[in-house]
C-alpha cells in the first residue's frame, strides 16, 4: 500500500508541474493559435495525466482528461480553429484537473464534484467542425498540400489520434521521445551498409528520431525510393555533398523543395529536442538539498578553522592540503548552492494565466512580455517572491493599464503592455514590473497621504520619488474605486513587507500617462550570505552586506569634531548629508549613547547602513572583516526580540548573532515610522528640535574665545601663509579651483594674531562662493549654556555666551564674511535667482537639504 | 503502577527530574554567546555540532542566586516543540525510576515563582525529586 501511495504522490508532483506548464501554454496558444509545438505540448500533458489516472483508477479524472484530449487532438491536427470558447473550455479543464488533484492530495480520493457538464462541453466543442475550415496556416510547410491523398487519410480523427503510429508518415509530428544527438541522422545516412534497403533507416517507434532529409523529400512526393538510393550510393562512394544537393543536380527535386524539406526537418528536430532534460535530470527532495546545504555550511566553517590552523604550520604538506581543501570546499559550496537555484520562470510561468484572467475580468487587453526567464534564484526566495509578484501584476492590470477605449482616446494602442524583467546585478536579482498604463499621479498620492494624517508640510517637502514610494505605506491605496481584484487597502504595503522579509527592497517610478515601473531587488540566496563582522562590548556581531553602504573611521581629532550633537542626538556629516548615529551597545542595552560633551573614544568606527530608504551610522567598537556566513535560525524565544536576523557560527566555532538592520533602525528610532521616508525631512526635524542652544565652533583669536555657529562652518583648512596672494587689498588663496578671499579675524576684532607657520582657516560656503576666516586655532566644539546669552557688544561680535563654563564671544558672521568678500551676498543672491538653488541666506534647513557643496567639520584639522 | 524514567540533575539545593524521552543529550559546559535584550533567563547561545542552541539558566529562572564563578554549568539539551533547548544546571544525577503513587504536589518550601515551574514532587528515599515543567521553563525565558 505504501508503494501505491508513493506512486500517487509522484503522480501529483509531476502533474502539478505539468499543469503550470499547461496554463502557460494555453495562454500562449491564444496568442499564437495553431502553433503545433504548443498544441503538442498541451496534448502530451493531458495525455500523460489521462494515462496515469487510468492506471491509478481515478475514473473522473480519466473521463475528463479523455474529453479534453479529444478536443486537443482535433485542434492539433488542424481540424478545428482555436476560438475563445475552446480556450475557455480548455482552461476550465485545467482548473478542474487541478481541483481533482488537490482533492486526491488531501483526501486520497477524487472530489465529489460532477464534471459531466464540462465533459459534455468539451465534447460539444470538438463536434462543431465548420466544413469550410481550411487547414491551419501554421502547419509545417508543404505537408498538407503536397502530401499524397493516402497520407492525408492516415490522420485519424478524434481521440484516436493519440496513438502516434510508427508507420504514420506525418513529418511535423514530433516523436514522443527525446531526439538522438544532433548529427546522428547524417552519419546514419552515410554509414548505412544496406543500400537498397532504405526501409532499414525507417525509425523504430521507440527510437528517438529526427527524419532524414531524404525521408522528408519522399514524403513531399518529389522523389521516390530509387532516386534516394542512387543519391545515397553516390554519398557512399565519396560524394561529400549533402543529399539535397545531389538530388537537385539529378533534377529530381527543385531547390525550393529542398528548402521546404529542410524547414520541415528543422521543425521536427526542434520539437523532438524540446524535452531531453528528463533524461539528464533527477527529482530530488528539497529537504535532502537542505541537509546537504547545511552540511556544506558546516564544512565551510571547518575549512575556515583548518586553513587558519595550517597558516601557522611550517609543514608544507599540510599547507598544501589545506589550500586544496579550501578550493574544493569553495567549489562544493557553489555546486550545492546551484542545486537549490531555480530559474525565476517557475514563478513567472504562473503569471500569463493571471494576466489573462484578470484582463478578461477587468475588460482590459494586456500583452505580457517576459524577459530573463532563466535568471536563477534560491528556491526559498522564489517561493517568497511569488505572492508579491502576483500582487504587483494584479495591481498593474487593475490600476495601471487603462481600458481599451481610454487608451485609444489617449493615443495609445488598445492593448496594454506589461513587461516582466529579471536580471542579475551585483550579486542580487532585480525584478522589474513595468506597464504602459496611466501612471501614478504624485499629487493624488500626496493628497491621500495628507488625508490619511500625514503632516502636510512633510509631504510638501518630499521629492516626487519619495511621494510615489508612499504607495507602500499601509492604507494608502490610490485606487479611485475599490474593485474585487485589488484596492482593498491591503496592497503594496504587503508587497513591500514580503520583499523586505527576505532582505530585499522595492522601489517605484512612474510617469503620469506613460506608465509605472516597480523594481524589486532581492538577494540570490538566504542560506549563505556575505556579511561584515564587527565587535561590540567584547562580542562579535555580523551585519548582512545587503544593508551595508560604507565604513567610516573617525580617528583622533576627527572623532571629536566629526560627531556632532543636534539636541542630544549624535549625527555626523557624510559628504554633505546629515547621518544619525546609533551606538550598537546602546541599542543592545549594553551601554549608554554618548551625549554632548562626553568623551569619545580615540577611534569612532561607523558602519553606514541603509534601512527602509534611510541611512544611519552604527557605531561599533571595532570593524573586523567580511566573510561568508551560514545563516542559522534562532530559537522561537529569540526570534521576537526584534534585533537579530539569525545566528551563525564563526571559524573558531563560536556562535555569532546576525543583526537585523531594519529592526535595529526601528529600535533606535532612526526609522521612526514607515511613513517617514524622507531623509531630508528627518534632518529638518532634528534641526528644528534644537530650538534653543546651538552648537558652536570655538576658536581662539588672540586671547579671546570666539564662537562661530557650527552650521556656518563648511570646512576647516590649514593653509601655508606662503600660498597667500593678493587681489587688490584682499588676501586670497587658491582653493578647490576658486579663489578663496580671506579675512583675518584678529584684524576684524582688533587683536594681535600670532604669526603661525600654518594658518587655520574656517571656510564658509554658500552656493559656489566661499570665504575663509583666519583664526589662531580651533579650541573646541560646544553648546552654549542655557540662559547664558548676554548682549555685551564689541566690534565684530554680536554678544557673549558661556560655553563649557567659559565666556565666549559670538562672531558677527555677516560682518566677517563681508570683510573677506564685500560682494558675497549679492553674488549668492544673483546665482540663487539664476538657478533656483535651495540655498537661502542663512537658512540652515535649506543648506542641509541641498546636497550641493558638502558641509563638514573637522575634515581638515 | 505506571513507572516513568526521569533524567535528574542538581540546581542549588534542589534535585530536579525531566522525563528521559524529552532529553536529547547532556554535554559539558560550552562557550556561550550572550544575547543582549533577551529575557533574563536566556543565558546565551551555544554551538551544538553546528546547530545554534539557546541555553536557559535554570538558576535564573527559579530566582536562585547565580552560580559561583569558578563552577561551570552542565548543558541538559531537551526538545521543546521539536527545537533543542539547553538547560544550564549545576550537576548531573542518575536516571531514576519513579512511580505515580510517589507523586505529590510541589512542596511549600519552593518560592511561588519556582512552584510555577514545577509539576510536583516524587518522594524518593529520604529526599524529594522535583518534576521540572520544561515547557514552562522554556516558555517564559
Amino acid at each position: 500500500m505504501e508503494g501505491f501511495d508513493e506512486i500517487v504522490r509522484e503522480f501529483l508532483v509531476e502533474s502539478y508541474e505539468n499543469l503550470d506548464q499547461l496554463d502557460r501554454d494555453l495562454v500562449a496558444l491564444e496568442q499564437e493559435p495553431g502553433s503545433r509545438d504548443l498544441l503538442q505540448s498541451i496534448f502530451r500533458t493531458i495525455h500523460t495525466i489521462k494515462g496515469t489516472s487510468g492506471f491509478l483508477a481515478f475514473g473522473k479524472l480519466e473521463a475528463l482528461t479523455h474529453a479534453g484530449e479529444g478536443l486537443l487532438a482535433k485542434l492539433r491536427d488542424g481540424g478545428l480553429p482555436l476560438t475563445r470558447e475552446r480556450a475557455d473550455g480548455l482552461l476550465q479543464l485545467v482548473d478542474a484537473v487541478r481541483a481533482i488533484l488537490a482533492a486526491i492530495e488531501t483526501t486520497g480520493a477524487e472530489n465529489a464534484e460532477d464534471y459531466t457538464d464540462l465533459i459534455g462541453r468539451l465534447t460539444a466543442l470538438q463536434e462543431e467542425v465548420p466544413a469550410e475550415q481550411p487547414p491551419s496556416a501554421q502547419q509545417a510547410p508543404g505537408t498538407q498540400q503536397d502530401a499524397p491523398a493516402a497520407s492525408a487519410q492516415t490522420h485519424p480523427a478524434g481521440a484516436g489520434s493519440k496513438q502516434a503510429t510508427p508507420d504514420r508518415p506525418s513529418i511535423p509530428q514530433p516523436p514522443p521521445h527525446p531526439a538522438a544527438p544532433s548529427g546522428a541522422d547524417k552519419s546514419r545516412g552515410r554509414r548505412s551498409g544496406k543500400l537498397p534497403a532504405v526501409k532499414a533507416d525507417e525509425p523504430s517507434p521507440s527510437e528517438p528520431h529526427v527524419p532524414l532529409l531524404g525521408e522528408v523529400l519522399k514524403e513531399q512526393a518529389s522523389v521516390d525510393d530509387a532516386d534516394l538510393a542512387v543519391a545515397r550510393l553516390e554519398q557512399e562512394l565519396g560524394d561529400t555533398r549533402p543529399i539535397g544537393e545531389i538530388l537537385v543536380e539529378h533534377g529530381q527535386v527543385t531547390k525550393d523543395q529542398v528548402q521546404a524539406a529542410l524547414a520541415a526537418q528543422a521543425e521536427a528536430k526542434a520539437g523532438s529536442t524540446g524535452h531531453p532534460v528528463a533524461e539528464t535530470s533527477l527529482r530530488v527532495d528539497v529537504t535532502l538539498l537542505d541537509t546537504l546545504m547545511r552540511l556544506v555550511g558546516e564544512l565551510v566553517l571547518t575549512r575556515n578553522q583548518i586553513v587558519a590552523t595550517a597558516a601557522n604550520q611550517t609543514d608544507s604538506a599540510i599547507t598544501r592540503a589545506a589550500q586544496r581543501l579550501n578550493l574544493l570546499v569553495t567549489e562544493l559550496q557553489e555546486g550545492v548552492m546551484k542545486t537549490r537555484m531555480q530559474p525565476i520562470d517557475t514563478v513567472f510561468s504562473k503569471l500569463p494565466r493571471v494576466v489573462r484572467d484578470l484582463g478578461v475580468a477587468c475588460g482590459k487587453q494586456v500583452r505580457l512580455e517576459i524577459e530573463g526567464r532563466d535568471t536563477e534564484l534560491d528556491k526559498t526566495i522564489l517561493e517568497a517572491i511569488k505572492d508579491p509578484l502576483v500582487h504587483a501584476v494584479r495591481n498593474a492590470i487593475d490600476h495601471g493599464i487603462e481600458a481599451p477605449d481610454v487608451r485609444l482616446a489617449r493615443g495609445k494602442p488598445a492593448e496594454g503592455r506589461l513587461v516582466l524583467r529579471a536580471y542579475h546585478e551585483g550579486g542580487q536579482v532585480n525584478i522589474e514590473i513595468s506597464d504602459d498604463g496611466a501612471g501614478i499621479d504624485p499629487a493624488k498620492v500626496a493628497e491621500r497621504a495628507i488625508r490619511a494624517g500625514f503632516a502636510a508640510e512633510h509631504v510638501r517637502q518630499m521629492s516626487q520619488r519619495e511621494i510615489l514610494n508612499l504607495i507602500f505605506v499601509p492604507g494608502l491605496s490610490t485606487a479611485d474605486n475599490v474593485t474585487n481584484v485589488s484596492g482593498r487597502g491591503v496592497g503594496m504595503d504587503v508587497v513591500r513587507a514580503n520583499v523586505e522579509r527576505i532582505g530585499g527592497t522595492v522601489d517605484v517610478t512612474s510617469e503620469v500617462g506613460v506608465g509605472t515601473t516597480l523594481r524589486i531587488k532581492i538577494p540570490l540566496t538566504l542560506a549563505i550570505i556575505p556579511a561584515l563582522t564587527v565587535e561590540c562590548d567584547g562580542e562579535r556581531y555580523a551585519i548582512p552586506q545587503v544593508n551595508l553602504e560604507e565604513l567610516v573611521s573617525l580617528e583622533g581629532e576627527g572623532a571629536a569634531h566629526g560627531v556632532e550633537f543636534l539636541s542630544d542626538a549624535p549625527v555626523f556629516r557624510l559628504r554633505g548629508a546629515l547621518i544619525p548615529l546609533v551606538w550598537l551597545d546602546h541599542v543592545l542595552g549594553l551601554g549608554r549613547q554618548p551625549g554632548p560633551g562626553d568623551a569619545l573614544p580615540e577611534i569612532v568606527s561607523i558602519v553606514v547602513l541603509q534601512a527602509e530608504g534611510r541611512r544611519f551610522g552604527l557605531v561599533v567598537d571595532r570593524i573586523l572583516n567580511t566573510e561568508e556566513i551560514v545563516v542559522k535560525p534562532l530559537s522561537r524565544q529569540l526570534k521576537g526580540l526584534g534585533a537579530y536576523a539569525g545566528a551563525t557560527i564563526l571559524g573558531d566555532g563560536r556562535v555569532c548573532l546576525i543583526l537585523d538592520v531594519r529592526a535595529l533602525a526601528r529600535r533606535a528610532h532612526v526609522v521612526r515610522d514607515v511613513d517617514q521616508q524622507a531623509r531630508t525631512t528627518a534632518a529638518d526635524e532634528m534641526i528644528a528640535s534644537i530650538g534653543g542652544p546651538e552648537a558652536l565652533l570655538v576658536v581662539a583669536v588672540g586671547r579671546r574665545r570666539i564662537g562661530i555657529p557650527l552650521s556656518m562652518v563648511t570646512r576647516l583648512e590649514e593653509i601655508d601663509p606662503g600660498q597667500i596672494e593678493h587681489v587688490g587689498h584682499t588676501p586670497v588663496v587658491r582653493y578647490r579651483g576658486h579663489y578663496l578671499p580671506l579675512a583675518r579675524l584678529a584684524d576684524l576684532l582688533g587683536e594681535h594674531g600670532g604669526d603661525a607657520e600654518q594658518l587655520t582657516v574656517v571656510v564658509y560656503t554658500q552656493g559656489t562662493r566661499s570665504v575663509g576666516l583666519v583664526v589662531d586655532s580651533v579650541v573646541d566644539i560646544g553648546t552654549e549654556e542655557p540662559d547664558s546669552r548676554g548682549d555685551l557688544s564689541a566690534p565684530g561680535v554680536t554678544g557673549v555666551v558661556v560655553v563649557d563654563g567659559r565666556v565666549t564671544e559670538l562672531l558677527d558672521m555677516e560682518q566677517a564674511i563681508l570683510a573677506a568678500d564685500p560682494r558675497f551676498f549679492e553674488a549668492v543672491a544673483a546665482s540663487d535667482a539664476a538657478d533656483v538653488s535651495p540655498y537661502d541666506g542663512y537658512d540652515e534647513d535649506a543648506v542641509i537639504a541641498g546636497a550641493g557643496e558638502g558641509r563638514r567639520t573637522g575634515g581638515g584639522v | 503502577m505506571s513507572i516513568r524514567q526521569l533524567t535528574t540533575f542538581y540546581v542549588d539545593a534542589f534535585w530536579f527530574g525531566v522525563e528521559v524521552h524529552r532529553v536529547q543529550e547532556v554535554i559539558r559546559s560550552q562557550p556561550m554567546t550572550p544575547v543582549p535584550l533577551a529575557p533574563a533567563g536566556t543565558a546565551g547561545l551555544i554551538n551544538l555540532r553546528g546547530e545554534v542552541v539557546t541555553a536557559i539558566d535554570v538558576r535564573t529562572r527559579l530566582g536562585l542566586p547565580p552560580r559561583a564563578a569558578d563552577t561551570a554549568p552542565m548543558n541538559v539539551v531537551v526538545r521543546v516543540d521539536d527545537e533543542p533547548i539547553s538547560l544550564l544546571v549545576d550537576a548531573i544525577g542518575d536516571v531514576e525510576n519513579v512511580r505515580s503513587e510517589q507523586f505529590e504536589a510541589p512542596p511549600d518550601t519552593l518560592s511561588p515563582a519556582s512552584r510555577q515551574l514545577v509539576r510536583g514532587a516524587y518522594k524518593m528515599d529520604g529526599r524529594l525529586l522535583l518534576a521540572l515543567d520544561v515547557d514552562r521553563v522554556v516558555a517564559a525565558a
